[in-house]
């Protein structure tokens, strides 16, 4: 008897008061799709790009929404660290901003250059923010790169989570880090990482602000994803360029797919499309220092040729592989010499003479950095040729063939 | 008070055995003078007038009393019979030699008894005997046999100075003929189902099961219905145990009325609070066969189409007779679907709610976006809209089962333009919702069995509410009891979860999956007792080898 008038009474109390609190209807939500961080320590701007759902589905139809509202509201808020300054959203903001679809976190320069600790805690310690946004460094500030369109895509956030994804696996140049490698690396003993960048090409940068964006058949400006921001601890160091980027994305083994151009024995270029590539870098102990020794393997397809050399022929074939090989090791080369300028072990070296020698480890620590840029490469790549394509000799040299030389 | 009263419900029936239900009246012999009993029937009856009562004389005789009488109720004979069989009884009383008597009021004095009764030859009621053409003949010695035997159908014949009735059982009239079933229709497989007459369904049953072993017992419940109610099962297949429960749970029923099948599947199953069904119903003597066959017992009742088989484990509600006239792969995926819709149907609405209001962050964010773009505007909060339009359905369904047939269109267009579309376009309700609630009513007519359908539909009702004050969490809430619920339940000693819970690998062949008949070697062994062989081993189809093709080698394939 009184058991089942408690047990009724528990029910009641649980559907009357229970989890309302928690409850939140999908209209009341702000959808963030992406956010970015400017200022320094103490100051910080967060700048959020809340999607719009009815500027993108009208109600009952289903089909995208009218072309004169853009698909995204941008704002910023201020506050003295990143979570003030995202609460502080509600003093302008009628949503309350949610940030579980959150793909894309953009970090100003003027940020990256202060220190990124207090960000990462923040994300490690919310419930809410996920670990797995993807991180790009702004060139300029974030909140620029934020209010930018990206045609023909209706949400910029989204857009920029698939231009990485989507380089990732065509052309391997930059590799997107999430916020959650980005503090494993910082706590693992290199202390370093590298983190894409981005920033706006072209001159008239408010054709990409508004709809206008989408009337347009070349809008005059455009974002492009331009280097790799070093990081050692907290700060930036400094960034290298599109050509040093692809040696230190070999030297990571993160090359899965990509176009090589390299030039013949006659200064004729031809492309090589990267299928499958594996490298292998370890840190051995030299007479004088650490030497690195890089082993890479890489397989793939001709896939453009204005060769003179017989590829119907195996000999034809090695020479060209020789070709390509002269040109990975360059590349290797070129982002090496990058990374040993700024000193910025980002390729994790430490953890991998850690592991071997934990206490050779701790006598080296000291001066790592110097020894890092000391260290020689001993690199040796391996190409294999598995495809010519559909065609044989170059159309270049059967017309020389057919018209003689000209 | 819940206590108190739930206690009362469920003391056990045998403690109020020893008081009758209705009012039985005070049994009368029949009484050897034929007026006094003819007169004290048509009394008992209350001079209805479907009632019918003849009196023959004999015309050797010079008395203007009868000798013979003939009582039936009209509707309830068959004619042709009727006739007959009173043709003979008018002969008989014709030849007869015997006089018809005044009614003298009080017992037959020995004087008249002897004048009445030729010298050492027949009495009428024994030459009656004889003459009928009749191979079911009965002698009742009292009068409430008389009525009873009268009242389900039979003739009666009354002679004078005869202290028992005869009676005939031609049953007759008009009745429904056997018909396709209307509530479990298959496209491949025998189209008869079960019609209101015992007689017809239990020959329906006999001519699937030519076996002496097949036993059905007959007997009658209920004061004032007097329905006439068969246990039938397999001698040698069904367990002894379960049938003798069987009987004794319907023996102890006692009650004035049994008027459809649910009448005793309420008194006799094991757990009658719970929502979900320990016993099955259906309309198809195939299905009855099948069942008798894997050791279940089967409940027929008189006057409704409808029978029982017991017991019944969980799954068995997602089998349906069709699964093995058609092909195995086909049935397999067809359980597979069918539990996945059942899922469907608890679940769908609660998992809608609970995801858009509080887990938002396991959709993928095209998904939300979409989602979020119908809510915008939407009045309700969506636990309260998917309540709404479930009740909605649930009107409209119930409005389409008891209206007459021809506003059929008329409902349908109410509901599917008015309530569907313009609901959605008045911005009151948004398009998935309409989508959720419309799949889940769809769904809920896949699962075979409608008890179990039923069930569904309540505990829907219940899941939506935990979905909507608590989230997922709250569905888990809701989930656990039920699953704890099911696997504790029985049916007539068997665990209703089974083979899951408990776990028989062997039961394994036709549960979700259903292996080709061949491969069938036992029945099932939760249910069925000791026989469990099906069939021989090895039944793989012995195609010839020399029809095989010049192209095949090696011989035919042996399952392991």
């Amino acid at each position: 008897m009184k058991r089942i008038t408690l047990l009724l009474l528990v029910m009641a109390v649980m559907v009357l008061s229970a989890g309302c609190g928690s409850r939140r209807e999908l209209n009341e939500l702000g959808l963030v799709i992406a956010t970015g961080v400017d200022g320094s320590k103490g100051n910080y701007r967060i700048t959020s790009q809340m999607i719009i759902p009815s500027a993108l589905y009208s109600g009952s139809g289903g089909a995208s929404g009218t072309g004169s509202q853009t698909g995204v509201f941008v704002f910023t808020s201020e506050g003295h660290t990143v979570k003030e300054a995202l609460d502080r959203s509600v003093l302008k903001n009628s949503r309350r901003l949610y940030f579980s679809h959150n793909n894309i976190f953009v970090i100003g320069k003027e940020t990256a250059d202060d220190g990124i600790y207090e960000l990462i805690d923040s994300f490690l310690r919310n419930l809410e923010a996920r670990e797995t946004v993807k991180v790009l460094v702004a060139e300029s500030s974030a909140k620029e790169i934020l209010e930018m369109l990206m045609p023909p895509e209706k949400l910029p956030g989204k857009a920029l989570d698939d231009l990485l994804n989507k380089e990732e696996k065509v052309e391997s140049v930059y590799k997107a880090v999430t916020v959650h490698e980005i503090a494993y690396m910082l706590s693992s003993e290199a202390n370093a990482v590298s983190i894409p960048e981005i920033r706006m090409e072209g001159s008239e940068e408010e054709d990409l602000k508004t709809s206008e964006a989408f009337k347009r058949t070349a809008p005059r400006a455009n974002l492009i994803l331009s280097g790799l921001s070093l990081f050692r601890g907290e700060k930036r160091v400094g960034s290298l360029n599109e050509q040093q980027s692809l040696g230190v994305s070999w030297l990571m083994n993160q090359v899965k797919h990509q176009t090589l151009s390299f030039d013949g024995s006659r200064e004729e270029m031809s492309s090589f499309v990267i299928d499958s590539a594996k490298v292998k870098v370890t840190p051995v102990k030299g007479e004088e220092g650490y030497i690195l020794k890089v082993r890479a393997k890489a397989n793939g397809g001709l896939r453009e040729s204005n060769s003179m050399d017989d590829i119907t022929d195996p000999k034809g074939i090695k020479l060209m592989e020789t070709e390509i090989e002269r040109e990975i090791t360059q590349i290797i080369q070129e982002g090496w010499a990058g990374l040993q300028q700024q000193k910025v072990d980002v390729l994790g070296l430490a953890d991998k003479i850690y592991r071997r020698n934990p206490k050779e480890w701790r006598s080296i620590q000291p001066q790592w950095n110097e020894q890092f840029a000391k260290m020689k490469l001993d690199i040796q790549v391996k190409v294999s040729i598995k495809r010519t394509g559909l065609f044989g000799e170059s159309f270049r040299k059967l017309q020389n063939k057919l018209h003689g030389e000209e | 008070m819940l206590n108190k009263w739930l206690k009362q419900v469920l003391t056990p029936r045998t403690q109020a055995a020893g008081q009758k239900a209705g009012t039985p009246s005070q049994s009368l012999p029949v009484n050897k003078n034929l007026l006094v009993s003819m007169e004290l029937l048509r009394s008992k009856l209350g001079r209805s007038p479907d009632f019918v009562m003849r009196g023959f004389t004999s015309s050797k005789g010079d008395s203007p009393y009868p000798v013979l009488a003939v009582c039936y109720v009209d509707g309830l004979v068959d004619h042709m019979q009727l006739t007959e069989l009173i043709e003979a009884a008018a002969r008989t009383a014709e030849n007869s030699l015997q006089n018809g008597r005044e009614p003298s009021g009080g017992e037959p004095d020995e004087g008249e008894l002897d004048e009445g009764k030729p010298d050492g030859g027949e009495s009428v009621a024994e030459q009656l005997a004889r003459s009928l053409p009749s191979a079911d003949l009965q002698k009742k010695a009292t009068l409430d046999d008389v009525i009873a035997s009268v009242l389900s159908g039979s003739v009666v014949f009354l002679a004078d100075n005869t202290s028992y009735a005869l009676s005939v059982s031609i049953p007759g009239g008009l009745r429904r003929s056997v018909e396709e079933p209307t509530s479990q229709s298959v496209i491949r497989g025998p189209k008869e189902g079960f019609t209101e007459e015992l007689s017809t369904n239990m020959a329906l049953i006999r001519r699937k099961l030519k076996t002496p072993d097949l036993r059905m017992e007959v007997r009658q419940i209920g004061t004032y219905t007097q329905t006439r109610v068969a246990v039938a099962y397999i001698q040698g297949i069904a367990q002894d145990s379960v049938v003798e429960e069987v009987r004794r749970r319907i023996d102890s029923i006692n009650t004035d009325s049994i008027l459809e099948s649910n009448y005793i599947e309420e008194m006799i199953q094991d757990a009658p609070l719970s929502p979900f069904p320990t016993i099955m119903n259906t309309e198809r003597p195939d299905a009855v066969a099948a069942s008798l066959l894997d050791g279940q017992v089967a409940v027929l009742i008189d006057g409704t189409p409808f029978a029982l088989l017991m017991p019944v484990t969980f799954f068995k509600f997602f089998q349906s007779s069709e699964d093995y006239y058609q092909r195995y792969d086909l049935a397999t995926f067809l359980r597979v679907l069918r539990i996945m819709t059942f899922l469907v149907a608890l679940l769908l609405p609660s998992l809608y709610i609970a995801i858009t209001t509080f887990q938002q962050e396991i959709l993928p964010m095209t998904m939300l976006i979409t989602l979020a773009a119908q809510r915008e505007g939407t009045p309700l909060p969506a636990l309260l809209e998917a309540f709404i339009m479930e009740l909605t359905f649930e009107v409209i369904r119930e409005a389409g089962v008891r209206m007459p047939r021809i506003i059929g269109p008329a409902i349908s267009i109410v509901g599917a333009l008015v309530i569907g579309q313009a609901a959605v376009q008045a911005g009151l309700v948004s398009g998935t919702m309409v989508i959720v609630v419309s799949f889940t009513a769809i769904a809920n007519f896949v699962i075979p069995s409608i008890d179990m359908a039923a069930a569904v539909r309540l505990m829907r009702f219940t899941l939506m509410i935990l979905a909507g004050t608590l989230g997922l969490f709250g569905i888990l809430a809701g989930m656990i009891p039920i699953i704890v619920h099911l696997v504790s339940l029985r049916s007539f000693g068997v665990d209703y979860y089974a083979p899951y819970a408990p776990f028989h690998k062997s039961n394994m062949k036709d549960m979700m999956i259903r292996v080709p008949i061949w491969a069938m070697k036992t029945r099932p062994d939760q249910i069925a007792g000791k026989n469990r062989t099906r069939q021989a081993p090895y039944q793989y189809p012995p195609v010839e080898e020399t029809l095989l093709g010049s192209s095949s080698q090696g011989g035919q394939e042996e399952p392991s």
